[in-house]
């Protein structure tokens, strides 16, 4: 494990100039994914895009499409993105061999703000109002406890299993959502999960943890105020994303890493102050496009 | 390739939402057969300023979808209000409020923007302004548009909206043109707190670059012959604060404390415009080489060189600009000599 020092950061692209980024999703050596839209302000005039960058930061185009593509998510080779169109009405899309995307066929939902891949059959997606679920071609409306808020809530796989983390607890799925096991996390908000360790915040203060059998374990304070946007780890060493609470104030996304003394480092990077501009994976893969659309990529070193 | 086996129709599966305009009639019936009177009382006791028997309260749900309504982003001052209104309409006696943004930012540094530095501006940056405005709320009417129940979550997360809104600040400015502007309109758009960050890159470089160098090049007389009286002062005031603007945008790349040695070495060149044209420049020449290995090492070798190299560019475009305009000041002046007879 190195330190954040040693993070390589390299330059990639170009990116078209007019792409607006929606979702980013990383892979641990810098490559990976861009979900956006290209064109015009008016929405009918959007055209979405789904970009893919490779680790030497070469950037093809790899589906494109009317409308934006709101939101994806990549599991190895598996991966769903969220088309939307004026309406908004939404369509599902499934990674391909080879690095295709296809029409998978209209998502029934009349808000859909996130997508979860659990594997090339079954992918679950959650809006301002609920929950579904996709498996092998069919969608199915899910129950869990509480109000949905698609601005406080986010889905997460912790080994196989789907979990809901809101602001009161983590909800486990159980038989595809038929039932949830719950977990009180001691009035911490998690915001981001790679598990075992979850980044929540907790009376104000982002907090790193472990989540362990019948408890969590909680590893430390971040410092910076902030809405923890993404985690990954790899064997000892983690980073996290933040986004600043007081964007004027702190203008771009915060990165954190962890360092190998102890406690946690961090760089402010020039980016929009929200999720949709930054990946992570691993202890040190991220890609990050900045306002100016310059691509950022890190890896190993 | 088409979805097949929907166990639910879209209409089960799509969440239950108020219309964009909410109906206030039937409101407490409609709340009283979701949670039942007990639930109505116990979360109305816990709203402030719900009193128990305002008709209002009854039909407010707080936890409920009620889908905004559009407001034409055409850059008036007023989209920022109606917003507020639009928010405050439907959640009416619910103890909520509208996101800080609309009011604290939008109808604020537009305003003041409009009011105080249009002013200043020349045609072309006022008409910057005028498509910034524009651009500014047409991201938060598409934002609306695309998921208007996501945006109606989004509107009661008030950390949430600010973020979002902030994040369309670059490409809302960017794209109305700001890279087109000229020294003085970057001067002045340039310096305020929520541009200036975005500038930090070459624009606000460009200030400072060009600040010092027509010091240097014109002296105080050159410039307030050119601009107007008064106008040394308060470029050395750009060039200054242009300086400290850079050095806060380069900390975060630069690393903590670039900024700081930026302003001091600044200001130890004293408040002579001389000394600030005479060594300024040096300062943040030196600052900058120094600060060169620390920038590479987050962004990538070569890129702290072609951003310098970008800035000086630019800076040389700049200052190219302001050159021709005093020398189109200079042969006016001559031709009016010229029209008098000694």
């Amino acid at each position: 494990m190195g330190s954040p020092s040693e993070r390589a950061w390299r330059v990639g692209g170009p990116v078209p100039p007019d792409f607006v980024p929606m979702q980013v999703v990383a892979a641990p050596d810098g490559s990976g994914w861009l979900f956006g839209w290209r064109g015009g302000e008016p929405l009918s005039e959007r055209q979405g895009s789904i970009l893919a960058v490779s680790a030497e930061g070469a950037v093809s185009v790899a589906w494109s499409g009317p409308g934006w593509v709101r939101c994806a998510s990549m599991r190895g080779s598996a991966g769903f993105a969220v088309q939307g169109r004026p309406g908004p009405v939404f369509t599902l899309l499934a990674a391909s061999e080879g690095g295709r995307w296809r029409d998978v066929g209209p998502i029934p939902a009349g808000s859909v703000t996130s997508v979860l891949a659990v594997d090339a059959e079954e992918a679950w997606l959650s809006g301002a109002g609920g929950l579904l679920r996709y498996f092998r071609g069919a969608f199915t409306q899910v129950s869990a406890p509480g109000d949905r808020d698609s601005t406080r809530e986010r889905l997460f796989l912790a080994g196989e299993q789907v979990v809901l983390a809101t602001p009161a607890g983590l909800h486990l799925a159980r038989e595809g959502g038929a039932r949830w096991g719950h977990r009180d996390m001691e009035g911490a908000h998690v915001r981001a999960l790679a598990f075992p360790y979850i980044a929540a915040v907790r009376e104000g203060r982002v907090e790193i943890g472990r989540l362990e059998p019948a408890f969590v374990s909680w590893l430390g304070v971040v410092g910076g105020e902030g809405d923890p946007a993404a985690l990954a780890w790899a064997g000892k060493a983690m980073q996290l994303a933040l986004v600043p609470a007081n964007p004027r104030a702190n203008p771009g996304m915060i990165l954190v890493a962890s360092n190998p003394a102890g406690g946690f480092s961090t760089t402010l990077l020039k980016l929009p102050p929200t999720e949709g501009w930054i990946g992570l994976s691993g202890a040190k893969g991220a890609l990050a496009l900045a306002a100016s659309r310059e691509l950022l990529q890190s890896g190993p070193s | 390739m088409g979805a097949q086996g929907f166990s639910q129709s879209s209409s089960n599966v799509t969440p239950a939402v108020a219309p964009p305009t909410p109906s206030r009639q039937g409101g407490q019936s409609q709340r009283q057969n979701q949670i039942g009177n007990a639930g109505v009382q116990e979360q109305n006791q816990s709203v402030p300023g719900s009193p128990l028997n305002s008709p209002d309260t009854s039909v407010c749900d707080p936890a409920a979808v009620h889908l905004p309504s559009p407001v034409a982003p055409e850059g008036n001052l007023g989209y920022y209000a109606q917003r507020h209104g639009d928010f405050a309409t439907r959640y009416q006696g619910c103890g909520l409020a509208p996101p800080t943004y609309y009011i604290a930012y939008g109808q604020k540094y537009v305003g003041r923007f409009t009011n105080e530095t249009s002013s200043r501006l020349t045609p072309e940056g006022q008409a910057w302004l005028g498509r910034a405005r524009v651009n500014l709320q047409v991201a938060i009417e598409n934002r609306r548009a695309i998921d208007p129940a996501d945006f109606d979550r989004l509107e009661k997360n008030d950390a949430g909206f600010t973020s979002f809104a902030y994040g369309t600040h670059a490409d809302a400015y960017w794209n109305a043109g700001l890279g087109e502007l000229n020294l003085f309109d970057l001067s002045n758009i340039g310096l305020t707190p929520d541009v200036r960050d975005l500038m930090a890159k070459d624009g606000l470089i460009q200030v400072a670059d060009i600040g010092t160098r027509l010091l240097g090049v014109w002296g105080t007389d050159g410039i307030d012959y050119l601009a107007g009286e008064g106008t040394t002062a308060e470029l050395v005031d750009a060039a200054y604060e242009g300086y400290a603007v850079v050095g806060e945008g380069i900390d975060e790349v630069f690393g903590v404390g670039t900024s700081q040695r930026l302003v001091e070495g600044a200001e130890d060149l004293g408040v002579e415009a001389g000394h600030l044209a005479s060594g300024a420049y040096d300062v943040a020449a030196d600052v900058v080489s120094s600060g060169v290995g620390e920038i590479d090492s987050v962004m990538g070798s070569g890129w702290t060189e072609s951003t310098v190299d970008a800035g000086r560019e630019a800076a040389s475009d700049g200052a190219d600009y302001v050159e021709e305009q005093y020398n189109d000041a200079r042969d006016w002046a001559e031709e009016v000599w010229d029209g008098f007879s000694f």
